[in-house]
């Protein structure tokens, strides 16, 4: 029945066309509600990104279609694409629930308009994006030019397939690169159907080159790529390692990285209670926290801590888990068995070494990925479940006294992605805010993303910003150029 | 009968969509033959189908003027009234300023907003704007007497383009963080002025509409806009369009009239905190006196050339010859850009001046609509006579006229393409803005006496360079007191460069980022943070 949903091609997509592996291998995706295959995609592997580079570098090559084109009609192109994907919203929000789990209420209201958003953002900069004269000194005249890097390799995640697909392509079209991405191999359906909308708006073929496989193989084959001149890759800490090592014996490609996160979750004394509950909750458990910004420290001043857990698990016992295509439901399954597994593994580790089990703990259905939304208390900074990143349905809260202690406690951390303080007062919001080692710190709220606004993180969270003007920046090589004047006038 | 009108439009357009996506060869037969169409199908909308929009557009709604007053707005091409418009007085603009500060207040839908949004609405406005490409650029060729084919192409291009460039910037538009000194928190809002004036000329109705509206909404302001009294109809049939796109009722207001009642009324109101001008450096500097004398409001202006273009003999000379004769005739030289000081390197005079007169007499001088024509009419027989009146003086001086001189016979505000050689620097025709098919070709020896008398006008809007030698294309083009040079080209204008003027030209700049600035008030909000934290 599922392999009827899709009606467009589970191929590789190259220069604009639909090909088989090179070795004809095929890997099958799973609906992870059910644990059943959906259907099987062509599995790209080292050949494959080899015929993907080529055609990226193609399309490259200086004087084609697309170096040629205007910007302003670089940013019409992406705008039409924002068109597309709104059109057809709801098959794609459909299709991405089916593909990685979470509800489609979410994948229909949160994903898809976001990724209309960070289209037409990007669509916007495409001829805003301006270098600058520089009065050196001397007879010269200096200007530079933001040019594009050329072949970007992107490597994308399972947890927001679509949107973390058009924060790849927006800034990386805006400014005129070609690109080889390698989707995730728990979620390669929607970004196929992307691609399908790609060509029908009328990218040149080559820009945009779409290969489905698998990290060792595939992706390695794009981190070490002597012709990929960028590579920018959205998962784990670990990964993200192996990338820039990658890149460091390759061809020393430009590297950006969005990595892992245990996220501290300050909610201080004088904070609204329910609101904050309500947020840390949303904070941890949003996409079954499988977000790599999850609040999953949260740090309750001593005060209010045994009211903060007592209501937080009362909410976690409320949320609802189930089908994801029911409209009530908050709750899908985890991505795929080894994440399930992962997770229940931490959850073990969390009772042996002493948390409080304050609710859940265990599956929550039996076929499918489903856990139960848990919550451990009274858990200490040197827990495994307090250091790792646990990427499902656990939350860990921990109890702080004074503002000083809490910013060190929270910073003490390898990651530095995001933060949050919940409080009323202008002062400690301030203070905190400034203290913490975090790319993003959200005050009185959690999981804001304004296209508009740059995200990233601190340490080993990654390197460089996505989104806003500062995602530009990845994406732009800059030139810098000075010609000989007989005499210079300011 | 509006149906007929909706699927013509969709077949027109239909049309330009194939076009546009297949190749030069298809566009270049869509260019000979689709205009035919047009040129029927123009006739056909205004006497049958168009409903000419004649009022006043306040508050997304039409309004008689208060007054009762109505004026005639004429074809310069056959001296015909099209229809009378009401007419704006001060009265009907205090209405559209009551409006626009309403909509514009703290708390409206125009100002809880998203920024995207308001990029989303002039997007759906610039996509509007293009399935009403061909009755827009039929009633603008109509009411001016361009050349149907130049508003088609030129007005229509750069009206949607500027629309597209500014709906990118709404979410752009960033304020700052600054590391001020000691315990603060200090940033930077960018917020909308609030009610802006703009006051429009009639060369450029349409586009002239965009580059004030684009950059003013993308701010988040609110407008009054005065159009010409000449050419109100396309701002008029705009206003119909802005209501369509969704732009909440108040945002923008048009109020078409006189400079000496609506014009002064805008001006000088006390309710405006912004105003926009484009056209006379006289009417210019009764604009920024009125902002004086009333409540300070901002001020920009956009006024008259003199534009020198200055021709090296090392240049491509058929190319300097097309561009500088383009830059002065285009649009009847009714350009606040018309390249009307052709500064020519002494070797190469004789044979430019030849190659000049040549190219004029091949301009095709007719019905606007017909799509051969490239030279319409003036735009009224005040503008008809002013031109004429230095064209004699050219004469009287002592100027060598080279060719045309005079009006077309029995054809009303048509003039002949003129060339004027041997023109001295002192001559009226060298120094005052004729704003109109005039062109003056002077002869220069050396590049520092070039530039100096290049630079000796109280204008400074445009130059153009023509060289092939890159050291004195940057030395020359970096000594013009000119808000924009061109170097090998002319009338390049682009919504994502700026454009303004130096000296008299006028204030600020329109276009690019640089317009942002002129449409928003930046707030410091610095806030203290205490040292004592208690818990």
């Amino acid at each position: 029945i599922a392999c009827q949903c899709v009606s467009f091609s589970l191929q590789i997509f190259i220069n604009n066309e639909w090909h088989d592996a090179v070795n004809k291998k095929t890997f099958p995706t799973i609906n992870p509600a059910t644990g059943e295959v959906i259907c099987h995609v062509a599995e790209g592997d080292k050949a494959d990104v080899e015929k993907a580079v080529k055609a990226a570098k193609d399309a490259f090559k200086l004087g084609s279609p697309w170096r040629r084109m205007d910007a302003s009609d670089r940013g019409l192109l992406l705008s039409r694409l924002a068109d597309c994907i709104e059109r057809d919203a709801a098959y794609l929000a459909e299709l991405e629930t089916l593909d990685n789990g979470k509800p489609y209420a979410v994948s229909y209201s949160v994903d898809v308009p976001m990724v209309v958003k960070c289209l037409r953002y990007y669509a916007g900069w495409a001829d805003k994006w301006e270098g600058k004269t520089i009065p050196i000194d001397g007879d010269y005249f200096c200007y530079t030019r933001h040019e594009p890097i050329g072949v970007c390799g992107q490597i994308i995640p399972w947890n927001f397939p679509l949107l973390m697909q058009a924060w790849k392509l927006g800034p990386a079209l805006a400014t005129g690169n070609t690109v080889v991405m390698k989707v995730a191999e728990q979620t390669p359906l929607t970004a196929l159907y992307v691609a399908s909308l790609i060509k029908e708006v009328g990218f040149p073929a080559g820009v945009v080159n779409i290969v489905p496989g698998m990290g060792p193989s595939a992706g390695a084959a794009i981190a070490s790529h002597m012709d990929v001149d960028k590579v920018a890759f959205t998962g784990s800490t670990e990964v993200g390692h192996l990338i820039m090592k990658a890149s460091s014996t390759s061809n020393l490609k430009k590297v950006t990285l969005e990595l892992g996160g245990k996220s501290p979750n300050i909610i201080l004394s004088d904070a609204d209670m329910e609101e904050a509950v309500e947020q840390s909750h949303f904070a941890l458990f949003f996409n079954q926290g499988q977000c790599c910004c999850a609040g999953s420290r949260t740090y309750v001043q001593e005060s209010i801590y045994d009211e903060f857990v007592e209501r937080s698990v009362e909410r976690a016992k409320k949320r609802i888990v189930g089908d994801p295509f029911n409209f009530n439901t908050e709750q899908g399954p985890q991505v795929d068995e080894e994440q399930f597994q992962k997770i229940l593994g931490y959850i073990s580790s969390g009772k042996r070494e002493g948390a409080k089990l304050m609710c859940g703990g265990g599956p929550a259905a039996d076929r499918g990925y489903f856990i139960q939304p848990t919550i451990f208390g009274d858990v200490k900074d040197d827990m495994t479940i307090a250091r790792e990143e646990i990427f499902g349905p656990v939350m860990q809260i921990l109890k702080f006294k004074s503002l000083d202690e809490v910013i060190e406690r929270a910073n003490d951390s390898k990651y530095g992605l995001a933060a949050a303080v919940f409080t009323k007062n202008i002062d400690k919001a301030h203070y905190i805010s400034n203290g913490l080692r975090a790319g993003t710190v959200w005050i009185n709220c959690y999981d804001v993303f304004g296209v508009q606004a740059p995200f990233g993180g601190y340490k080993a969270s990654g390197i460089g910003r996505e989104l806003g003007e500062y995602g530009l920046d990845n994406y732009t090589e800059v030139k810098t150029v000075t010609i000989k004047v007989p005499q210079k006038n300011s | 009968m509006r149906d007929t009108y909706t699927i013509l439009t969709f077949i027109i357009n239909f049309f330009i969509h194939i076009c546009g996506h297949v190749n030069e060869l298809v566009i270049y037969i869509y260019y000979f033959f689709l205009p035919h169409f047009i040129y029927f199908c123009g006739y056909f909308y205004l006497f049958f189908f168009i409903y000419i929009r004649r009022q006043i557009f306040i508050n997304n709604e039409w309004h008689t003027s208060i007054k009762g007053k109505k004026f005639p707005t004429i074809n310069p091409a056959t001296g015909v009234k099209i229809c009378d418009v009401e007419e704006a007085d001060k009265a009907d603009v205090d209405e559209a300023v009551r409006a626009a500060r309403a909509a514009g207040q703290r708390g409206s839908e125009w100002r809880l907003m998203d920024a995207s949004s308001r990029g989303r609405l002039l997007h759906r406005l610039a996509d509007l704007l293009e399935r009403e490409r061909a009755v827009l650029a039929t009633l603008e060729s109509m009411d001016t007497g361009k050349p149907f084919l130049h508003a088609f192409f030129v007005d229509l291009d750069g009206s949607i383009k500027t629309l597209r460039y500014y709906a990118g910037w709404t979410d752009k538009i960033h304020g700052k963080t600054m590391p001020v000194d000691e315990n603060f928190v200090c940033f930077t809002k960018h917020e909308p002025v609030g009610v802006c004036g703009a006051i429009i000329p009639w060369n450029f109705p349409l586009l002239m509409f965009m580059w004030k509206i684009a950059p003013a909404l993308a701010c988040g302001n609110t407008v009054v806009i005065k159009p010409a009294e000449q050419t109100p109809l396309t701002a008029l049939h705009v206003g119909a369009i802005i209501k369509e796109a969704g732009f909440p009722p108040g945002v923008v207001n048009i109020v078409p009239g006189f400079g000496p009642t609506a014009g002064a009324a805008i001006a000088s109101h006390m309710n405006i905190d912004k105003v926009a001008f484009t056209g006379s450096t006289e009417v210019g500097q009764l604009i920024k006196a009125a902002a004086a004398k009333s409540n300070l409001k901002r001020v920009t202006l956009e006024l008259g050339g003199k534009n020198p273009c200055i021709v090296f003999a090392d240049s491509d000379l058929q190319s300097a010859v097309e561009e500088t004769q383009k830059g002065a005739f285009f649009n009847q030289g009714q350009a606040c850009t018309a390249a009307s000081r052709i500064y020519v390197e002494e070797p190469v005079y004789d044979e430019f001046v030849r190659l000049s007169v040549e190219r004029a007499k091949n301009i095709v001088i007719g019905d606007p609509l017909e799509p051969r024509t490239s030279h319409g009419p003036q735009i009224d027989q005040h503008q008809f006579d002013k031109i004429l009146e230095l064209v004699d003086s050219g004469k009287k001086e002592g100027a060598m006229l080279e060719c045309g001189g005079c009006a077309v016979e029995d054809r009303g505000l048509f003039i002949h393409p003129t060339i004027f050689s041997d023109v001295k620097d002192h001559m009226r025709i060298a120094k005052e803005e004729i704003f109109g098919p005039v062109q003056c070709i002077m002869k220069f020896k050396t590049q520092e006496e070039v530039i100096n008398r290049a630079n000796s006008s109280h204008y400074g809007l445009t130059a153009a360079v023509f060289t092939r030698d890159i050291h004195r294309a940057m030395s020359v083009s970096a000594a013009m007191e000119a808000g924009t040079v061109w170097v090998n080209c002319y009338n390049a204008l682009h919504a994502q460069a700026p454009f303004g003027g130096y000296k008299m030209s006028g204030n600020g700049r329109e276009l690019g980022e640089y317009a942002l600035a002129e449409y928003t008030e930046v707030k410091a909000i610095t806030m203290k943070l205490s040292e004592q934290l208690t818990l």
